[in-house]
């Protein structure tokens, strides 16, 4: 009798646990799913019903002891939540589920009375809610994987004590799985209650829905709902996160990389897309007749070249293994490819048929177009808006939000209004143009929005031409550098929302501790350093700048000016227009210093390799012989310690030479409405002023949240 | 008449090719190109991959050769495509241009009304309060500019007292019936067309109420009392027709200042229309649009002169064109 008893209190114990961990499971829902169908913040009953199922019949008869429940705890948190997943987004998986806590409560109060029907209803009541809510719903904020471990088999082992009464293990199973499946809500697949609609705002209309030619944010923006691609980054994992390819592995030499598609992602139609679809794709995109923009990018991809030179009628690179597996055989060993799959993937079965150079052209990319994504197009009205709908298909369930519609309000003042009005729930700004510092008080202090950061990427910096032999001088470039007080500029003119690097080499994998303190504030040193340098202090040197749009930003020109000036240095500001500046940088190099706004690359290759080898951009005419073989050197290097010491040493050259002189990392503001919940910024802390804008992670750019597991966004 | 119609339309050929010519070598003439305007550092484009670009939008060619291949495609009525969006420029542009109409339309009906109706209020009570008053605001309105009212008309009926929308031109409401869409329209059109009509009342309530005067005390209006005409008959059909000669002028000399203030007021009010598009094409260097855009404007504009002068001759039956000399 007694043993009887143990059984069925163990095996209980195991079925709330196991009801626990596929509820973690269902809302991580990561990259291995174990029943990719379900929406991440509901409960699935099917997949429950299984997950308890199949364990017990995997235990079924045998007695489960305490160590063994916590390992298959603990292997369950560890198979849903990503390995290296952190303590916010263990949190959030954690507080999705607690959303759905009382209708756990529910089911599995009804399983336990059908199963042990002696059982006082008070004691299962009780018992279910400690577990529940012990496990789930009072978990402290940013707990790791062992506490949400320990608490859960604490709790479940607590609840299952009380019980006395004898059931075999397999009735026990098959109550639990129909009650599950019987109780679970039966509206899961469509719209509960009130449409959900959200309401986003660009200042820039989108000219078409290409992402072969895309030139905006508000273009991107649309692309990472309605088209997916191979990868996605994950900024607070700080890494290449599963999409359509569920897994990937690089070869051991760096020489191909294999990824391995979802078997169900579909197409907006119905279509189920293959590596077809993403070979076809990828020839698009190294295509020169269809006025790509990431050839160059792509040509990593080996005979990506000869193919866009048309060498060649196809990329060998790109090799079709089955329907659902696609390898990409590189031009060299290297492990930087997976940063180049996050390109949009484009029907082939609508497309595949117009010819390359036809293809900008096609009525897909302006009325139609048709991805795999979380929401399907619904219009655009040119100048106007653009509607999207939930598809309720998509691979990693059903997008909370219904709808999303885009509105174009061209003046920032009506987009504030917009915002005080309620009428939209997050701008986007487009083209450089953004909110003023009087509108990101205004928002601050407004309880009802949200101001945040996500990491900056684009560093501020003064390059100057090597190619001018005056210019040429360490010291006078160490003595530019001295005579600026960056902190003092960031905290004027970015209210202290901004860092300061000392490098373009920004990546924390490769950072020294001592870099971030080199180039202190110290006009006697720069003093100094001039003196030295023999530089003519009489020289006024040009510094050829892209049109100011802002006073604020005029006036942190001035202050830098005479900051110079003050060491000796002279410096005069040329204000040109953006295709001006662009000519005048990368082509004609008619110009001395240049006041640049470069985009942080995912990988310090991408900077290296574009702006500093010979043969590459090279506008600061830097590039030498030995830099160039260090380069190349980090590039092909697939072992991570080894590009670590090359990119250490070519900073440390480059922070002493100073090509570039860096002033400060710019992070990206945006204004949410708090009705508007996004994962990413829900786990920041609220500013209470501009010094506390908290600042989100980014891992390939500032736009990482708006890409990543956009399904789960929702509106309160 | 109509010998003088087709001389005056036969002019407008050599004019607009004049404008289009000169357009065109200034933007392409302009440092910077469509490639370069259209690239972002992060794009790791390769010099051939510009090159490339280049050869493909045909900007390899020498200017006047660009010119006359683009005037090529435009007799045989195709504007070409643009390098922005990619779409044929005639169904990007063809959209904007009701909107546009819209806007300036109403603005100058309503500048039209409102200015004559000032102007003779002012001329009628000539060194009254109202005169004063009249005058003062006029003198406002045109002395300050155009944006700055549109950015106080934000901030009024946007925020302080929100009674109007302050973007689009619709709502984009299914429930609408068709008369419901045609208020919600105007209800979008007030805040742009008033604003944008600002300029032209004032102007037109100083011209008219200088022309009421002038006419007022000409001979024939003594002449029209001496006769015993009532002050209804006597101010209508002699004194208001007379003095709308010179508001006539001005409205059709203004009319390319109206299209150039609708460019600043879309913007303020995002209004999809031409002069969003032109701020565009210029930014994006989309030549075929902003060719596209400047022969429409061009032509709506030497029309309007045209009109302007065959209003001549039916509201003064003095005037004949073509005849005397």
């Amino acid at each position: 009798m007694k043993s009887t008893k143990y059984r069925f209190r163990h095996t209980l114990t195991v079925v709330i646990a196991l009801m626990m961990t596929a509820l973690i499971g269902a809302v991580a829902c990561g990259g291995d799913d174990p029943a990719p169908t379900a929406a991440p913040a509901q409960v699935d009953s099917q997949m429950i019903a299984e997950a308890v199922k199949q364990a017990m019949e995997s235990t079924a008869g045998d007695d489960v002891s305490a160590e063994e429940i916590r390992s298959m705890v603990e292997a369950a948190v560890k198979a849903s939540a990503p390995e290296s997943a952190s303590p916010q987004e263990i949190r959030a998986m954690v507080e999705e589920a607690q959303l759905s806590a009382s209708e756990i409560q529910t089911m599995v109060q009804a399983a336990v009375s059908a199963a042990a029907p002696d059982l006082n209803p008070e004691q299962i009541q009780a018992m279910v809610q400690a577990a529940v809510s012990a496990s789930v719903a009072n978990l402290p904020a940013g707990a790791s994987a062992e506490e949400i471990q320990s608490l859960v088999t604490k709790a479940v082992t607590e609840a299952a004590s009380g019980i006395d009464t004898g059931v075999s293990a397999g009735e026990v199973s098959s109550i639990v799985a129909t009650a599950v499946a019987g109780s679970a809500p039966p509206a899961m697949e469509g719209p509960s209650g009130e449409e959900k609609v959200l309401r986003i705002s660009t200042n820039a209309a989108p000219p078409n829905f290409n992402p072969l030619i895309a030139v905006s944010r508000t273009q991107g923006w649309v692309f990472n709902h309605i088209y997916s691609s191979l990868t996605m980054a994950d900024p607070v994992g700080q890494r290449m996160s599963p999409d359509l390819a569920e897994r990937w592995e690089s070869a051991t030499d760096g020489s191909s990389m294999t990824f391995h598609l979802r078997k169900n992602a579909l197409w907006h139609d119905g279509t189920p897309l293959t590596a077809d679809d993403v070979a076809w794709t990828y020839h698009m995109y190294l295509n020169g007749e269809t006025g790509s923009k990431r050839t160059g990018q792509l040509a990593l991809i080996e005979g990506g070249e000869a193919y866009t030179k048309g060498e060649a009628a196809s990329v060998s690179g790109i090799v079709v293994v089955d329907d659902q597996t696609i390898r990409f055989d590189q031009a060299f060993p290297n492990i930087l490819f997976v940063q180049q799959t996050t390109y949009p993937i484009l029907p082939k079965h609508v497309l595949g048929e117009v010819e390359p150079i036809a293809l900008a052209q096609e009525k897909f990319f302006f009325d139609a177009p048709m991805g795999s994504g979380p929401f399907r197009f619904v219009s655009y009205v040119p100048d106007q808006r653009i509607e999207l709908e939930a598809n309720g298909d998509y691979y990693f369930g059903r997008p909370n939000i219904d709808r999303e519609v885009i509105t174009v309000i061209k003046s920032p003042d009506a987009v504030q209004i917009a915002l005080q009005r309620g009428e939209i729930h997050l701008p986007i700004f487009d083209g450089g143009e953004n909110a003023s510092t009087e509108q990101f008080q205004a928002f601050i202090q407004d309880p009802r929005f949200v101001v945040a950061a996500s990491k900056g990427t684009t560093l501020i910096s003064y390059a100057f031409n090597s190619r001018n032999d005056y210019l040429n001088n360490d010291k006078m470039r160490q003595a530019f550098l001295h005579a600026l007080d960056r902190q003092k500029l960031v905290d004027t003119f970015a209210q202290g929302n901004g860092s300061i690097f000392n490098s373009f080499l920004v990546h924390g994998w490769y950072q020294l501790p001592d870099w971030s303190e080199k180039y202190p504030y110290d006009p006697e040193k720069a003093k100094q350093l001039i003196a030295e340098s023999g530089w003519d202090t009489s020289r006024e040197i040009g510094c050829t700048i892209i049109a100011v749009s802002s006073e604020e930003a005029r006036a942190m020109l001035r202050a830098e000016q005479q900051m110079l000036a003050e060491v000796g240095i002279k410096i005069k500001y040329h204000e040109v227009e953006l295709g001006l500046w662009v000519e005048t940088f990368y082509e004609t190099y008619e110009w001395e210093t240049i006041r640049v706004t470069f985009g942080v690359f995912p990988d310090p290759d991408g900077f290296l390799s574009f702006h500093m080898r010979s043969g590459s951009r090279n506008a600061m005419g830097y590039a030498n012989p030995t830099l160039d073989a260090k380069i190349d050197a980090g590039k092909r290097s697939i072992d991570v310690a080894d590009r670590t010491s090359i990119y250490q040493d070519i900073n440390e050259e480059m922070l002493t030479k100073l090509p570039l002189a860096p002033v400060h990392l710019l992070n990206q503001w945006w204004i949410i409405d708090k009705k508007f919940s996004i994962p990413f910024f829900d786990s920041l802390p609220e500013a209470s002023n501009f010094s506390t804008v908290p600042i989100g992670p980014a891992f390939l750019g500032h736009s990482d949240w708006q890409k990543y597991h956009i399904e789960q966004w929702d509106l309160k | 008449m109509g010998a003088y119609l087709i001389r005056r339309l036969a002019m407008f050929i050599p004019m607009l090719i004049g404008i289009t010519v000169i357009t065109f070598v200034i933007a392409n003439l302009a440092p910077g190109d469509p490639v370069t305007a259209l690239i972002s550092p992060e794009d790791q484009l390769r010099e051939e991959d510009l090159e490339r670009m280049r050869r493909a939008l045909g900007l390899d060619r020498p200017i006047p050769v660009r010119y006359l291949a683009w005037v090529r495609e435009l007799v045989t009525g195709n504007f070409g495509f643009s390098y922005y969006t990619k779409r044929p420029v005639i169904d990007t542009i063809t959209p904007r241009i009701l909107p546009t109409l819209e806007l300036t339309g109403i603005a100058l009906v309503l500048s039209l009304a409102v200015g004559v109706v000032f102007g003779t209020i002012s001329a009628l009570k000539q060194y009254s309060f109202w005169d004063y008053a009249l005058s003062v605001l006029s003198l406002v309105g045109l002395s300050i500019p155009t944006f700055f009212f549109g950015l106080v008309a934000l901030l009024i009926f946007g925020w302080l007292w929100p009674v109007l929308p302050v973007y689009g031109m619709q709502s984009f409401n299914e429930d609408l019936s068709l008369i419901g869409k045609i208020v919600d329209n105007l209800k979008h059109t007030i805040l742009p067309a008033s604003i944008l009509s600002i300029d032209l009342v004032a102007t037109n309530t100083r011209y008219a109420r200088t022309a009421m005067l002038e006419v007022l005390g000409s001979d024939y209006i003594r002449t029209a009392r001496s006769k015993g005409l009532s002050e209804r008959i006597v101010f209508g059909r002699h004194g208001l027709r007379n003095a709308l000669l010179p508001i006539i002028t001005i409205t059709s000399l203004r009319l390319p200042l109206l299209l150039g203030g609708a460019v600043v007021i879309e913007i303020v009010f995002s209004w999809p229309g031409l002069g969003q598009q032109l701020v565009d094409a210029i930014h994006w260097r989309d030549y075929p649009v902003l060719m596209a855009l400047v022969l429409f404007t061009s032509t709506l504009v030497l029309a309007s002169n045209l009109l302007a002068d065959v209003l001549y001759a039916y509201v003064d039956p003095r005037i004949r064109y073509g005849e005397a000399s």
